[in-house]
């Protein structure tokens, strides 16, 4: 694995989607900083002024900033999905496997680059993107308001928000990735065995099996299962119910948005779902699954 | 010296066709052998259970290695060039250059650069905006940069023009060749690579049906041009095969000297391309 910078390097030579795509929602996003209408927590301070509201206000901040990441965590996904169906299959398809089976790098360390890239390397420039999207677009928009004469530099810029945003941010994406890593490994496998059509193979399976459960069982505990593999992660590595003073009222709604980072995550707790560590051990399963079809299947 | 190739009752099946049946052979430092058979005789099957790219039944060691379990350290003293649509299209020649320097210790980038210079190909272009003969000559220059001590051919110059052709086998001669290398190379123009061929393996329906040195073919292979009174006499000495060229009949002999059949005819040796026919279709008669 002493190659894996360069093979991880040469995954973006080929999929210039990783850069581009973020790159474009940058620009919606900061285009649209730039000169759309955007009213950045109101147009008052005096929420500062009593803490109650200090906490209602930085829960604001902080809502807006993980707003903005959605786009980017959206897109990237897409982005994700589509590489991993295409990373051990496009070689084969054009035959260019022939040329990088020549070279001295095992099976193991192409699957495994591979992905590290779709698991690791991208969700973490992601974030960085995140970050700095975030940054620049509350400075767009602090300084478009001093123009127009308000101040809202200490509505926006508040330590305490911008730390828990991202902290939560990263929080859910790390989870998010590790709870998603059978589906992620799923895809790599039929990405290296099918031998085409490979978004059918890895779409087919799991409705066929969902299907001939429902006529020969009448149950549906496969579908259960996979809608807890999309899903789950946020009941297992969320608390679902904030402590009640955490909530907090927007636009008299109340929202279990909390102002405190440390009252919505449940680390432990998601350490301790048998999900999580059931899942690991699928995506082991598969990525090894994934390793052998590399060795056998060479092209069509 | 220890052998480069040693294969022992290796036989490979898909569904219902023996693509290799029972082959064995073995390949010596120092030679440059030609696999030589027809569509679909087991050829390319042969090259890809060397390179380690499918598995196999029997016995197979290549520089001492099992090929499909040990690839990746079996590549770091192979190379090969499968046919000349292999580069991906999105990769730029700078990016060739160096993925293979990072990913494999006996890739020397300054002569890969020095073989480059001699071409019109730009650092910065990607393989798909090359023309087919610019990308065999990128895939040369990386193969030729290695420092590997097998080098198999897959149809090296398939799809390329004849000025193209001729000067991939002179640049393998003369830049790559030496007495510790051996080239395995299979090919549909046999008649390119007769003069610089050591050995000859012909292969059909998965067997090996020659498997001979170019002395040893010149030495036991006569061709023989029969003189139309002499048709009965020459067939007494049991030809492998004979067929009728200009009216006139040409028959082939194993185990023969030319001195003896000389009273009969036109003796001499016969060429790669025609010993081949001989013997693929002398065995199916």
């Amino acid at each position: 694995m002493n190659h894996l910078p360069l093979l991880v390097r040469r995954e973006f030579w080929e999929h210039r989607a990783f850069v581009i795509a973020p790159a474009v929602v940058a620009a919606i996003l900061l285009l649209g900083a730039m000169f759309g209408h955007m009213d950045f927590g109101g147009a008052s301070v005096k929420f500062t002024e009593q803490p109650e509201l200090m906490e209602k206000h930085v829960a604001i901040v902080g809502g807006i900033l993980t707003a903005l990441a959605l786009p980017y965590l959206i897109v990237i996904g897409c982005v994700i999905v589509f590489y991993l169906l295409d990373c051990l299959y496009a070689d084969r398809k054009d035959r260019s496997v022939l040329f990088w089976k020549s070279l001295p790098v095992s099976d193991r360390s192409t699957v495994l680059a591979k992905l590290v890239t779709a698991a690791v390397v991208l969700p973490l420039l992601t974030f960085g993107a995140i970050v700095v999207s975030n940054f620049v677009f509350a400075l767009i928009e602090s300084i478009r308001s001093s123009i127009g004469g308000h101040d809202i530099w200490a509505l926006v810029w508040v330590p305490y928000a911008w730390f828990g945003a991202h902290a939560l941010i990263l929080y859910g994406m790390v989870a998010a990735m590790l709870w998603y890593l059978p589906l992620v490994a799923w895809l790599l496998l039929v990405s290296a065995w099918a031998r085409r059509a490979v978004i059918l193979w890895a779409v087919l399976p799991p409705l066929m099996a969902m299907f001939l459960e429902k006529v020969l069982f009448d149950t549906s505990y496969f579908a259960g299962v996979l809608r807890d593999r999309f899903v789950g992660w946020i009941d297992a590595a969320l608390r679902s119910d904030p402590s009640g003073e955490r909530l907090i009222i927007i636009d008299g709604e109340t929202t279990p948005w909390s102002a405190r980072i440390e009252s919505i995550v449940d680390p432990t707790g998601f350490l301790a779902s048998p999900g999580l560590w059931i899942g690991i051990v699928m995506a082991g399963l598969f990525v090894w699954a994934a390793i052998v079809a590399r060795r056998h299947r060479t092209d069509n | 010296m220890t052998a480069m190739i040693e294969m022992r009752g290796v036989s490979k099946s898909f569904k219902q066709t023996k693509a290799l049946d029972n082959v064995s052979f073995t390949a010596q430092p120092g030679r440059i052998v030609g696999l030589i058979g027809p569509n679909g005789a087991g050829k390319t099957t042969a090259l890809r259970a060397i390179l380690g790219l499918t598995n196999y039944e029997g016995e197979l060691k290549v520089l001492g290695l099992d090929p499909y379990s040990e690839r990746d350290r079996l590549m770091q003293d192979v190379c090969f060039i499968a046919d000349v649509a292999v580069l991906p299209g999105w990769l730029r020649v700078h990016q060739a250059v160096r993925f293979v320097a990072g990913v494999h210790p006996r890739f020397r980038p300054d002569r890969a650069e020095e073989f480059l210079s001699r071409t019109t190909i730009k650092r910065s272009s990607r393989v798909r905006e090359l023309s087919k003969g610019m990308i065999t000559q990128l895939h040369l220059a990386l193969v030729m940069a290695i420092d590997a001590r097998l080098l198999v051919l897959d149809e090296p110059t398939l799809g390329l023009d004849i000025i193209y052709r001729k000067q991939f086998y002179e640049t393998l001669l003369s830049d790559y060749f030496d007495h510790e290398r051996t080239i395995l190379l299979t090919t549909h123009q046999v008649e390119e690579v007769e003069n610089i061929l050591t050995d000859l393996l012909f292969i059909d329906r998965g067997r090996i049906v020659l498997d001979s040195s170019m002395e040893d073919v010149a030495a036991n292979f006569v061709q023989l041009t029969v003189n139309p009174d002499h048709v009965t006499a020459a067939r007494e000495l049991k030809p492998f095969y004979e067929r009728e060229v200009f009216g006139r009949t040409v028959m082939f002999f194993q185990n023969a000297t030319a001195d003896a059949l000389r009273r009969l005819g036109e003796a001499r040796t016969p060429s790669v391309a025609d010993l081949f026919v001989a013997k693929i279709k002398g065995a199916n008669a």
